[in-house]
């Protein structure tokens, strides 16, 4: 097969992926602001989107720490132990966050950078990828 | 909100009624493309909704959701452009060959029981490739194939390796069962014991760092392919991959592309993987020897020794064979030996297209200068 087979089952992934992570924080802060009546969201939807969240982190922590889990976060994971913070600061931030969405009030909007910043990973390396698939 | 947002939301809004507009066209031009259709359908109404979503979100101009609406529209961006690139733009070109293509896809994929493909868009216009998954979909898989595809038998069982994809892609198990028979196997390899000093077994164990790493994701999906296609077509295919190796000449040992294993290494994966039976047949000892004859002339080096050790190649092959009849129990395997020169000689209509080309392959071999003739006749069979 070429490439084109590869990469198109791999962007795919990491599309469905990126675009559920994204639609649930977009969800989950719009709760955070006041605004998610404005936007349509009910209290369910915005529910299903917490446990979206959480569940990705949860994943993310178990892979950072220890390495387990599927190849969708591998490249998180690289890119986090190549950055400037240390891996305990990210396990913490990850595990506050876990709690958090956990909960039934709104996630603090101090909290929302730090799931933009994963998601922007994965935005990156996507878009990256995508370019090298369908460059003009 | 800057006025970049919303201009490029205008223009998302054109591409989706254009792209409307073409789904609606393609169903009155394409009947027989229902199925794929629908699905089209349903992924366009979902990100219509996601479209009026970024609207509504723009409508707010709130600063705060900035960074959201342009996350939003990037996922708008990255769906349109494979459904326009592949699936508008194949529809559109997909004429009488490629429809003849597709059923003679279509009966493989229903033989082979590949049950969750419900249609197939064939386009004609390049080396092999199949896009096996479309937004977490796998029932609608774009095949693309040189416009000489059927033409030849040698041509064929490269299907079966690229319906591969599709099991590979379908199933993480796959991947992670072969992901680790290579961990495992480098592991051992480390802990070898032998007369060597301290610095020799750190260059040592650097060696066998770099040849686990090349077992990346692409290799394993293509070797496994390789492995899916000599479950499901036999000797075929055996030989169709050592046509692949000797054809183009490329030294056996050697990277022919980041994406696939060398040559040497699919060959004798794909060999080790037919049964015993199918290995010792005459037929296929002639195809050995024929790769033998071609990379007596090429030495491997010892990277290729330490990457594609016979060892590891023959694991790869035993639990790929273990695991498709254990996760897709109804997948049939090919265990036929090659035919006999009478019966590969008075193939007729309604053959099975694995035994065709198994038909091919035996003339090939055995009787080497029928082999223009038989073809002749015997790819009008390919049904």
């Amino acid at each position: 097969m070429s490439l084109l087979g590869f990469m198109s089952v791999k962007l795919d992934k990491q599309q469905i992926l990126l675009e559920r992570l994204n639609e649930a924080l977009l969800m989950v802060q719009s709760e955070s602001l006041g605004r998610a009546a404005d936007l349509g969201f009910n209290a369910e939807q915005i529910r299903a989107a917490k446990e979206t969240l959480r569940d990705f982190i949860s994943r993310l922590r178990e892979k950072l720490d220890k390495d387990k889990g599927g190849e969708e976060l591998s490249v998180v994971v690289t890119r986090i132990l190549e950055g400037q913070f240390e891996l305990n600061e990210w396990l913490e931030e990850l595990a506050k966050l876990e709690t958090q969405l956990a909960q039934p009030a709104p996630l603090p909007t101090a909290s929302i950078p730090t799931l933009e910043a994963v998601l922007a990973i994965l935005d990156e390396e996507l878009t990256a990828a995508f370019n090298q698939l369908y460059s003009h | 909100m800057p006025y970049y947002r919303i201009a490029k939301t205008a223009e998302l809004d054109l591409l989706f009624n254009w792209l409307e507009e073409q789904l609606r066209q393609l169903r009155a031009a394409n009947p027989e493309h229902a199925v794929l259709l629908n699905y089209l359908d349903q992924e366009y109404k979902r990100a219509d909704i996601k479209l009026t979503l970024l609207e509504t979100l723009l409508a707010l101009n709130d600063p705060n959701f900035e960074k959201r609406a342009d996350k939003l529209s990037h996922d708008l961006s990255r769906y349109i452009i494979p459904t326009a690139n592949h699936y508008v733009a194949g529809l559109q070109c997909q004429g009488p060959r490629g429809r003849q293509v597709r059923k003679v896809l279509l009966h493989l994929c229903q033989r082979l029981r590949l049950d969750w493909i419900e249609d197939i868009l064939t386009c004609l216009h390049r080396d092999m490739a199949v896009l096996a998954e479309y937004r977490g979909l796998f029932a609608i898989p774009v095949f693309f194939g040189p416009p000489y595809l059927l033409e030849t038998i040698l041509e064929v069982p490269g299907i079966y390796h690229e319906f591969g994809h599709s099991v590979f892609a379908r199933d993480e198990v796959f991947r992670q069962h072969l992901s680790t028979i290579v961990k495992t196997h480098f592991a051992q390899l480390k802990q070898q014991h032998a007369p060597i000093s301290p610095d020799q077994k750190a260059l040592r164990d650097k060696e066998i760092d770099g040849a686990a790493a090349s077992w990346g994701a692409l290799w394993l999906a293509e070797i496994f392919c390789d492995l899916f296609a000599s479950y499901v077509c036999g000797p075929a295919y055996l030989a169709s991959i050592v046509d692949l190796g000797r054809a183009r000449g490329f030294p056996p040992y050697t990277l022919a592309s980041n994406s696939h294993p060398p040559n040497g290494a699919r060959v004798m994966t794909s060999y080790f993987a037919l049964s015993d039976q199918q290995r010792q047949h005459p037929t296929v000892q002639k195809m050995y020897a024929a790769w033998q004859n071609f990379t007596s002339t090429f030495t491997p080096g010892q990277d290729y020794r330490i990457r594609c050790s016979e060892e590891l190649l023959k694991s790869l092959a035993l639990e790929v064979n273990a695991l498709i009849a254990q996760l897709l129990p109804n997948v049939p395997r090919y265990t036929k030996t090659p035919t006999d020169l009478v019966a590969a000689r008075h193939v007729q209509a309604g053959i099975p297209l694995e035994d065709l080309i198994n038909a091919g392959v035996s003339i090939l071999f055995e009787a080497p200068d029928e082999f223009a003739n038989w073809q002749q006749s015997a790819r009008l069979l390919i049904a």
